[in-house]
């Protein structure tokens, strides 16, 4: 029997950043790069705006299935995050991200790459997983794609886990997946508990923390186990102080990156033919229509 | 006959003996294969009725004491092939305990006629990469060894090797002056003077091993692949220990699963101790 594949995206907007047409810009990329389905996981508010601003034909030709569930907007209330369009503007706004332990029940999938819509497919890279022996892969490593810029802290306490990357996760339908997406979705439930017993900081909930600890048990609350790294030499990812500035052609940008000087100092940059987590969504929705324009 | 050995030598400070106790019952609670325990302490009447029940083998320290007049009680250590009663024996440190099975690694033991720990791990796992209490060694390209958990086998090699540990126990000035050029100690130390030995006679490549074992958890604070800056040397200010009723040890939130050497004495409560005579149906 053939084994469907293919890619899950989830968008729920807030006030400013209108997640689905990210998402809509990463589905085009993904079909390009990729070559296989995308299916997005949504509520109703975000996509009716989608249907009015992108178009009920252009969703269609993006997504294969789009999942409508609820929205839970005492939640959405509740985690607030900073947002950063360079450092020009700083907005505290609801951050919808609580679902993301559904994605093992949602994917229409066999074979699922579970990914950020932020996360721009700009290579076939992740092709490599398909066909894999793992039950599901997930990364830790990541790169600043200035070297030398301060990353974030490899671990969630100086003392504590290493930090893991749910920007991409690949999985299959198999029971050890659906056990770390159950154990997500514990830590999600429990997320006051597990903050003072991991001693990570902050009151956001963040899907990274909630996946590193799942891995962390599923590797029977040891650094290396059962859980592997994605077949990719890393996850780079951008700033949100950082801009792009042009969309030169297809998988080919150029960002601004601010250097970590004293004074404000920036380095353009060509990136080209690799994924690339950006950052700042600001960025990528003022750039939408020419990635849409180039990639449909 | 297989089994473990230790040295208890009571200081001013420490009770090594309730620590050897504490070793010994963990070792009967987990190992399913090899479980012989061995103390050799300065005199047999020094053990308790109670704690005599988990030591097979009270061993008196031969020879006469020569750690009498020194605070750190380590100057007994190269007799360890004279006084087991072994014909395979691992060494360990007395401040360990075990938490899981490691049985099989016996087996793979056997294959070498001694050897000796060069990979302690972390509490997370990690391989330690830190010299931060071994500059001698690096500087002065000794092998890395580790007695903390140390086989060897009634053989020609073992005999070797101890022979040539005693006589640097016995003139370890000297010997530090002539084969150590640089991070000399200030006092004997057991590590280093069996890396020096091991070194003299060439044997290196026969003791030691890139395997996954044998190793154990090495809880010196400064080498956990931490930055150092905001470490102090006791472990226990830094990250919080659970042992279970069932006797498995999490540090933070890393199961353990290693031998572990806790190095701070005061880990060593009597709650964990209770714990351990509990699941060895003593309590």
């Amino acid at each position: 029997m053939k084994t469907t594949k293919g890619v899950l995206l989830f968008a729920h907007n807030n006030e400013e950043i209108d997640y689905i047409k990210i998402a809509y810009v990463n589905a085009l990329m993904i079909k390009k790069n990729l070559r296989v389905g995308v299916t997005l996981v949504t509520d109703e508010g975000t996509a009716d705006w989608a249907r009015e601003t992108i178009g009920q034909k252009q969703m269609q030709h993006a997504f294969e299935h789009v999942i409508i569930k609820d929205r839970d907007y005492v939640y959405q209330q509740k985690n607030i995050r900073i947002y950063k369009d360079t450092k020009t503007k700083i907005t505290r706004l609801p951050f919808y991200n609580c679902d993301h332990w559904m994605a093992y029940d949602l994917t229409p999938y066999d074979e699922t790459l579970f990914i950020d819509a932020d996360y721009l497919i700009m290579s076939d890279a992740l092709n490599n997983c398909w066909g894999s022996n793992q039950d599901i892969m997930i990364n830790k490593n990541i790169r600043e794609i200035l070297d030398g810029r301060q990353t974030e802290s490899p671990t969630l306490d100086t003392f504590g886990i290493d930090l893991y990357w749910a920007t991409c996760i690949y999985f299959k339908k198999t029971e050890v997946a659906k056990h770390m997406f159950s154990l997500a979705h514990y830590v999600y439930d429990n997320y006051t508990y597990f903050r003072d017993l991991y001693q990570f900081p902050g009151s956001l909930f963040r899907n990274d923390f909630a996946f590193s600890i799942a891995v962390h048990m599923m590797n029977g609350f040891n650094e290396t186990g059962l859980i592997k790294e994605l077949p990719i030499a890393a996850i780079y990812k951008s700033f949100d102080h950082d801009d792009i500035i042009s969309i030169n052609g297809i998988n080919d940008i150029t960002l601004l990156l601010e250097k970590e000087t004293k004074y404000v100092e920036f380095l353009p940059t060509r990136w080209h033919n690799i994924d690339i987590h950006i950052m700042n969504k600001y960025a990528i929705v003022r750039h939408a229509d020419a990635l849409v324009e180039l990639y449909t | 006959m297989k089994g473990y050995l230790v040295i208890a030598q009571n200081s001013g400070e420490h009770d090594y003996i309730r620590m050897a106790y504490a070793l010994a019952l963990s070792i009967k609670n987990t190992q399913s294969e090899v479980n012989q325990f061995a103390i050799a302490v300065d005199n047999v009447d020094d053990v308790s009725d109670e704690y005599k029940k988990v030591f097979d083998h009270i061993i008196e320290i031969p020879w006469e004491d020569d750690a009498k007049d020194t605070a750190w009680k380590i100057n007994n250590k190269w007799k360890y092939f004279y006084m087991t009663p072994f014909e395979e024996t691992v060494v360990l440190d007395t401040d360990m305990i075990f938490t899981h099975d490691i049985s099989y690694w016996w087996d793979i033991l056997s294959t070498k006629d001694m050897w000796f720990t060069t990979q302690p791990r972390t509490y997370k796992n990690q391989t330690i990469t830190s010299d931060a209490y071994r500059k001698v060694f690096t500087s002065n390209n000794l092998p890395n060894l580790y007695t903390a958990f140390m086989y060897f086998k009634k053989s020609k090699l073992a005999s070797e090797v101890f022979s040539m540990t005693h006589d640097i126990f016995e003139d370890w000035e000297n010997f530090y002056y002539n084969f150590l050029e640089e991070d000399r100690p200030k006092q004997l130390s057991g590590d280093v003077a069996y890396a020096l030995a091991v070194k003299i006679l060439d044997v290196e490549q026969d003791v030691t091993d890139n395997l996954d074992m044998p190793c154990f958890i090495h809880m010196k604070s400064k080498v956990q692949n931490i930055k150092t800056a905001i470490v102090t040397e006791d472990w226990t200010n830094h990250v919080p220990s659970y042992f279970t009723s069932d006797c498995k040890l999490k540090i933070n939130t890393f199961e353990q699963i290693l031998p572990f050497h806790y190095h701070i004495k005061s880990w060593l409560t009597n709650d964990i101790i209770l714990k351990l005579e509990k699941q060895h149906d003593i309590g």
